[in-house]
Order: C-alpha cells, then sequence, then structure tokens
C-alpha cells in the first residue's frame, strides 16, 4: 500500500491537500453531518496531523462561507456546518496543542446587556473560531465591566457585540465608554451586529464596524486582528 | 356610504377601492410603550392590544388566537410554570412546552431556548395529543366573542401558527436547523399533521361563522433573507401550504390568507404566492424592504400591509411626514395596501409621534379615497 504520510503533513493548501483532507472539507463544505467526524476519526487512525484535519475543516467551513455570501447557502446552512464543526472538533480536540488554534488573535464575543437572544451570536463564534481565532464567548446579557474584565484578563484584540432590540442599543455605548475609561478603548476594535443595527447606529455609538452577518464578520476581525 | 370594517378589509383584499384604508396601523405593541406612553398622558387601562386599537379608532376586529407567537394551539396548553429563579433571569417551562430562559424584569426580549418539547418521533407522538382538534372545549375559550353584538360587522381572523413557526416551538431553532438535514421525515409527519389539524380548526370555526381571514405567524425571515431557502421551502412547507390553503379558500370560502414573516422576505414572495398566500405583512425596512419596490414588481398578487419605516417615529414630525408621504401615497394609489409600521410599536415612539402618524395616515387615506 502507498504511504502517503508525506502529504499528510504538507501544509494543507488548496489544491494540494491529501485526498482524505479533501474529503473532509468537502463534506465540511457539502455539508454532510454524518461524514466529519468519522473522517476525522479515520483522518487520525491513518495518520493525519490532527491540525491538519482542523485545516481541511476550517477550509470547508470558508467554503461553507463562500456559499453563503453567494445567496446559496441560507442561515440554516450556517447553522448545520457550526454543527458539523462541533461534532469534528469533539473528536479532534484531544489531539490538538493549544498552539493549533486561536492563531489570527483573541475576540470576546457575546450579547449585550439586556438582551438574551444568542442565535447570532453563536453564530460569529463559529465561524470565528472556524477561521482560526480564539474566542471568548461571555453569552447573552453581559454588562460592560465583563466585557472589560473579559479583554483584559484574555488580551484581547476585539470585541463582538450582538444587539437584536433597538432598546438595547444604549448598551453598545456602555462597552466602547468602558474600554475607554479602562484605557483599552485605543488597542480593542469593536464590531456591531444584529436586527436592529445600521451604519448610523454604529457610527453613533463609536464602534469600528458593523458586520451584516457572521461570514462578513470573520472579514471584519481579520481586518483588525491583522 | 361606509362600508363596515369586515367589506373594507374583504375590498382591501380584492384589490376593490374602500371607502377608506382598513385601520390597523401597527402589528401591536411593546409593553415598554405602554409604560412610556402611560407617563405620557395615556388611560393606564389601555394595556393590550386589543383595548389599544380600538382606543386608537382602528377597524374593530375578531381575532380567533388559536395558534400565534406564543404556541402552535395546543390544547391544553402546557402551564406557564417557573422552575427556577436565578438572580435576573427565570428559568420557566413556558405555553410551548419549552423550557427557556427569560429575564425575571419582565422586559422584551426573545427567550433563549433551554429545551424544546419534542426531539424525535416518540415525543412528537406525545405532544401530537394537544394538536387535536376535535378536544371537547378546545374552542370555547374563543368563540364568544362572535356573540359580540354587531360583530358580523368586523372581520373574523383565525391565528394560526405557521409550519416554520410550528417546527421552531416544537423543536426550538437550532435542532430545526439541523433538523432539515437529518430528521426531515419528522418534519414532514409534524407537516402532515399541522394541516390536519388547522383544517380541522377551520372547519369547526366555520360551521358558528365563515372565517374572513387567517393570519399565519411565521417569523421565518430576518434581516438578511429568509432562515432557509426555496428549495427547503418547496420541500417542507409549500405543499402543506398547498393543501391548507386550497381547503380554506375553496372549501371553506375564507377569501384572504395573510403571512407574518418578518425580515426579508423577498426570496421567498413567489414561493408564498404559488402556495396561494395573498397577504403578506410587515416588510420591514430595517431589513431593506421597500414596499413601493415590490408593488410594482408585483402589481395584484398581494396585499401588502406595514411597510412604513417604525424608526421615523421615533423622530420629529418631518421626519413622520416623509416617511409616510413616501410610502403611502403611492401605495394607496397602486391599490391592495394596508397602512401600518412595520412591526409592533417599540417605545422609542412617544404618544404624541403615534398620535401625529395616525392623524396623518389617516387624513391621507380618506383624501385619497374620497
Amino acid at each position: 500500500m502507498k504511504d502517503n504520510r508525506a502529504a499528510r503533513v504538507a501544509p494543507v493548501k488548496e489544491g494540494l491537500m491529501s485526498e482524505q483532507l479533501d474529503k473532509l472539507k468537502q463534506a465540511m463544505t457539502e455539508l454532510d453531518l454524518d461524514a466529519i467526524a468519522p473522517l476525522v476519526k479515520q483522518g487520525l487512525d491513518e495518520g493525519d496531523q490532527p491540525v491538519l484535519l482542523l485545516e481541511a475543516m476550517c477550509l470547508g467551513m470558508a467554503g461553507v462561507g463562500d456559499l453563503f455570501e453567494k445567496g446559496e447557502y441560507y442561515l440554516a446552512d450556517l447553522v448545520l456546518a457550526g454543527e458539523g464543526m462541533k461534532e469534528g472538533l469533539e473528536v479532534l480536540q484531544p489531539h490538538l496543542k493549544a498552539s493549533d488554534t486561536g492563531g489570527k488573535g483573541t475576540v470576546v464575543v457575546c450579547t449585550v446587556k439586556g438582551d438574551i437572544h444568542d442565535i447570532g451570536k453563536n453564530l460569529v463564534g463559529t465561524m470565528l473560531s472556524s477561521s482560526g481565532f480564539k474566542v471568548i464567548d461571555l453569552g447573552t446579557d453581559v454588562p460592560a465591566e465583563e466585557i472589560v474584565k473579559a479583554v483584559r484578563d484574555n488580551d484581547a484584540q476585539a470585541v463582538g457585540l450582538s444587539v437584536l432590540l433597538t432598546s438595547m442599543v444604549q448598551s453598545i455605548g456602555d462597552v466602547v465608554r468602558a474600554l475607554d475609561a479602562a484605557g483599552l478603548r485605543s488597542n480593542v476594535k469593536v464590531a456591531i451586529g444584529g436586527a436592529c443595527t445600521t451604519q448610523e447606529l454604529c457610527d453613533k455609538m463609536g464602534a469600528d464596524a458593523l458586520g451584516r452577518d457572521a461570514v462578513e464578520a470573520v472579514r471584519i476581525f481579520e481586518g483588525f486582528c491583522k | 356610504m361606509a362600508m363596515t370594517p369586515r367589506e373594507r378589509l374583504l375590498a382591501t383584499a380584492a384589490f376593490e377601492p374602500p371607502d377608506r384604508p382598513f385601520r390597523m396601523e401597527t402589528l401591536g405593541f411593546w409593553n415598554e410603550t405602554f409604560e412610556r406612553w402611560h407617563r405620557e398622558g395615556l388611560p393606564g387601562e389601555i394595556n393590550e392590544v386589543v383595548s389599544a386599537t380600538l382606543y386608537f379608532g382602528c377597524d374593530p376586529q375578531l381575532p380567533l388566537p388559536i395558534g400565534d407567537s406564543d404556541q402552535p394551539g395546543f390544547f391544553p396548553a402546557f402551564e406557564d410554570e417557573v422552575i427556577e429563579e436565578r438572580g435576573e433571569y427565570v428559568i420557566k417551562r413556558d405555553v410551548s412546552g419549552s423550557i427557556v430562559q427569560v429575564l425575571a424584569s419582565g422586559a422584551s426580549t426573545i427567550p433563549s431556548i433551554i429545551e424544546a418539547p419534542v426531539k424525535d418521533v416518540e415525543s412528537w407522538n406525545r405532544v401530537k395529543e394537544c394538536l387535536d382538534p376535535s378536544s371537547e372545549g378546545r374552542l370555547d375559550q374563543f368563540l364568544w366573542i362572535l356573540d359580540i353584538p354587531g360583530s358580523e360587522e368586523w372581520p373574523m381572523w383565525v391565528y394560526l401558527d405557521g409550519l416554520f413557526g410550528t417546527h421552531r416551538h416544537l423543536l426550538g431553532f437550532t435542532p430545526l436547523m439541523i433538523a432539515y438535514k437529518r430528521q426531515p421525515d419528522l418534519l414532514k409527519a409534524i407537516a402532515r399533521h399541522w394541516v390536519s389539524f388547522w383544517r380541522g380548526i377551520i372547519e369547526k370555526i366555520a360551521e358558528r361563522r365563515r372565517p374572513d381571514a387567517i393570519y399565519v405567524w411565521e417569523d421565518m425571515c430576518y434581516k438578511n433573507g429568509p432562515m432557509i431557502g426555496p428549495k427547503a421551502f418547496e420541500e417542507f412547507m409549500a405543499p402543506y401550504y398547498r393543501d391548507l390553503i386550497g381547503f380554506a379558500r375553496d372549501e371553506m370560502g375564507v377569501p384572504v390568507v395573510c403571512v407574518d414573516t418578518d425580515g426579508d422576505l423577498l426570496e421567498l414572495v413567489p414561493k408564498f404566492v404559488d402556495a396561494g398566500v395573498n397577504m403578506l405583512v410587515p416588510w420591514e425596512v430595517q431589513a431593506g424592504m421597500d414596499v413601493v419596490a415590490v408593488r410594482r414588481e408585483w402589481p395584484s398578487e398581494f396585499v401588502i400591509w406595514g411597510g412604513i419605516d417604525k424608526r421615523a417615529l421615533y423622530e420629529d414630525r418631518k421626519a413622520i411626514d416623509e416617511e409616510v408621504m413616501r410610502v403611502v401615497l403611492p401605495m394607496l394609489e397602486a391599490g391592495g395596501y394596508i397602512p401600518a409600521i412595520d412591526h409592533a410599536v417599540p417605545p422609542e415612539v412617544s404618544l404624541e409621534n403615534w398620535r401625529y402618524f395616525l392623524e396623518l395616515v389617516r387624513d391621507l387615506g380618506d383624501k385619497h379615497c374620497a
């Protein structure tokens, strides 16, 4: 039997993947949920480096993002992709080193104080994790001081705030001011997203960017963490 | 001669000229809006949608809220029961059978679902027993309103939890998205029952009086579009919509089928039209909806209800004037339009601005129809 181990340790790039890694990437992009975890397990059993399996899943996830932006995938498909990622990572996580993940930067995400809606926030967190960010998810209804603490404790470069309702938009300003008061604002970018958010609101609240969806959020945070 | 509210709604639905536009200029009011308005002089007893719409001179209607945004039509409904109080939060089982986390303050938000009542065929079969149209006493709590003197002049609406809405209530949002892939047979079994349940309900109501309209709560669209695409709609929703709407319209003579989608629904409009829907609401401007443009593309296929940017009412009279002029005049000219803001009235709107808005819209409508 031919040993293709050499291909398996090469950096994963489009067109340079082993057949197994390519299958995994494709399963992610095509949302073939039932194939993802078994392919990860098979890859591990056959000696694939965990980090390469992770990278293949992330490339697959990037494919999902592309299809979402082209209008071929919908919100439901992003949720499915997140589930696929979660199931793959459950198999892969014990084999990963801390340095294998989060290389692009650290982002604190949460839903603002007064709001317990978490669908958008969860999707953004999943897409960011899948794109190589370390994500500190503080959950929902999070006060500004808790966000400041998380930024400081984790040396985060950016904050993503989700807000659904117009009545909660003041919480965005509270976070921006709290980061400022803590002396962190100049080093920490803030992006917002959610049903009631607009560019005008973003400007008014002193945030740095408005994300239209979870896929755009990845590009925004990549820009922030360059 | 003045039309009755029922005649007015039906004329609008048929794209015939009403004596004046149908008056129902909002989908409702936030609780926080009432709190603000009470401070601004609204009488304290006006504190929910029925009393408020009558107080503000909207056309009276006969709503039968058998299923809605709260629950799929369970009888008996689950008890709204607190399971645990955790500081600022309450964990409770709500009337849809879901275990949810809500804010203890009672502030308006979308509850966070911890666990929904259906996970598989077995749990569905248990829950299904509460969706039996023939349950003894099921309709008594609703049908009494038909005895209100003069109510034969008001349009009767049967409120039902839509198919996406029912699926979401039963499974929860994230499990539903995954179920489209992993449990399609379960979703289709629920859909078949949804059709037979609502057929039974409509048939029973029609024994007392023929409904004029069906209001279907879906909320299946958000800021960037529908949560599921046209392909999934065609597989999981369209056949069941066609079945139920065909029955309601052809066998029961119900002329209006209105779907409440929220958000950006444009991609699904052809699907809804094809399935027999002839009224769509609320056309949220913050999701990019422009009803004037929609009407140009779809001149007479469905009534448009809504489409006026509620955010204009946060500001001053000039902003309200501009928004009303942008939307209301061309829409009344085109026909098949019920003037309304693009969702419920949020607490950013002052009572003074709300009154001004109503006066302006109604004055324009009266002049247009005269």
